[in-house]
């Protein structure tokens, strides 16, 4: 990686980014998978970096993965809890469900987009883009919408934070009667140890630029 | 080191697909997102959903959260006596994950947008390395705000045993709903590379006039 020279002319925009926190203009080498690009400047890993990725495959092993783990993680039981012979379990789903019907729809809906609707998206479109670039087939015209809808549910996919949130319900249950966590909770650990891997696997950058080549070879 | 940002290149870079292509292009030519050189009235939004945000701040602290009938008797809790419920019940360490989730969280992020504003309209001279790492912290440690809100609709579901034990939501659910989501969105309108633009300004006495842009 070099600054660019001041004198310069605007340079040919493809070999150059631009830092995405502090605007400093700088010409970037194809990675290496473990190498990370920091901005000199501001000290930001910059993003658009292609990387270099020999494997494709675990990254599509790990979504498919994930959406096999999935149905049983949001329909399995989390946790139950027992106080004077009366029993009560939760399931992912039953939550967003039990939220809507004691009238708060809001909360419900975003309950649902973050833990559920999120993370399914982001498996299944992050699947068709693997599936898609391993493929010899020409990409689709709505593959910049699908790159961009992969990135939206991937920020507000919060699996991770859930996780958090049934140890520390957990933790609070135990003082006041008998809980234990059932097969649902190892699911949701099992389909976020499979979304964390997704996630690191996905370059964007690189589906970028075969979208690009791909439409430089063939202008629409 | 040269100090050579894209802007001065008539370069922009998109906000979605992250290519620089010159601005006159208008439309980013790889994936069709409008361009501008920075988050187009990035100040006006994140003040506008910090406002917001900082008047739901009181439905959500005053208001009860949560309801947890035990054997029959139960206030109506706030988040703070929530938190000190558990404090008092030797709960100290969940007392303190909820207290930096639900209390700290939202304040810091509020007050560090506020802040983060006030440099970039004021000028104010602070380094601006150490206000992108806080850019960074924030944008990071928003999601995890959604913690308290998790944690309702699980114990809503599992505790439903009519007079021996419920919990019940709150109207302050709601209100910290909107307080994660209009920070969430401060955050991502707010654009760091204003607070860098300062540092030109400070070194080249005459600043360009950047054309608006008009889409």
């Amino acid at each position: 990686m070099s600054h660019s020279p001041s004198d310069i002319t605007p340079p040919a925009a493809s070999h150059w980014v631009a830092c995405q926190d502090c605007d400093q203009l700088l010409q970037t080498a194809v990675l290496s998978e473990h190498q990370r690009a920091r901005c000199p400047r501001c000290g930001a890993r910059l993003e658009g970096v292609a990387v270099k990725s020999l494997h494709r495959y675990p990254g599509l092993a790990a979504a498919i993965a994930g959406l096999i783990l999935f149905f049983p993680a949001i329909s399995l039981p989390i946790m139950e809890f027992e106080l004077i012979g009366q029993h009560g379990t939760n399931t992912l789903w039953e939550g967003v469900w039990t939220l809507w019907q004691v009238g708060f729809p809001l909360l419900a809906m975003l309950v649902l987009l973050c833990s559920l609707l999120a993370p399914l998206c982001h498996l299944l479109l992050s699947i068709r883009t693997s599936w898609q670039l391993g493929s010899e087939k020409t990409l689709p015209p709505s593959f910049p919408q699908q790159l961009k809808a992969l990135h939206f549910f991937q920020h507000w996919s919060m699996v991770e934070v859930y996780a958090i949130s049934i140890l520390v319900a957990y933790i609070k249950l135990l003082s006041d009667g008998e809980v234990m966590l059932l097969s649902g909770s190892y699911c949701i650990a099992a389909l976020l140890i499979c979304l964390i891997v997704t996630s690191q696997q996905s370059h964007a950058e690189t589906a970028w630029q075969a979208w690009e080549a791909q439409q430089k070879r063939r202008p629409i | 080191m040269t100090i050579s940002t894209a802007q001065q290149h008539q370069l922009a870079r998109c906000e979605q697909c992250h290519k620089l292509s010159l601005l006159a292009e208008h439309n980013c030519p790889r994936c069709g997102s409008p361009l501008s050189f920075r988050r187009p009235h990035s100040l006006q939004r994140c003040w506008a959903l910090c406002l917001a945000a900082t008047f739901l701040l009181f439905p959500a602290n005053l208001l009860p959260i949560m309801t947890v009938v035990n054997l029959g008797s139960g206030d109506p809790d706030t988040i703070m006596s929530g938190i000190v419920k558990l404090w008092i019940n030797d709960l100290q360490g969940i007392a303190i994950i909820v207290f930096v989730a639900s209390i700290l969280v939202p304040i810091i992020k509020l007050l560090a947008l506020l802040l983060l504003m006030l440099v970039v309209q004021l000028h104010l001279p602070l380094h601006k390395g150490q206000c992108t790492l806080l850019y960074r912290f924030i944008h990071f440690v928003g999601r995890w705000s959604m913690l308290d809100l998790f944690i309702i609709s699980i114990l809503v579901t599992v505790v439903q045993m009519g007079n021996i034990a419920r919990v019940d939501a709150g109207p302050a659910a709601t209100a910290f709903a909107a307080v994660v989501i209009l920070t969430m969105l401060a955050a991502s309108y707010f654009d760091p590379r204003l607070i860098w633009d300062l540092e030109q300004d400070e070194d080249v006495q005459a600043v360009p006039e950047q054309p608006e842009q008009t889409l």
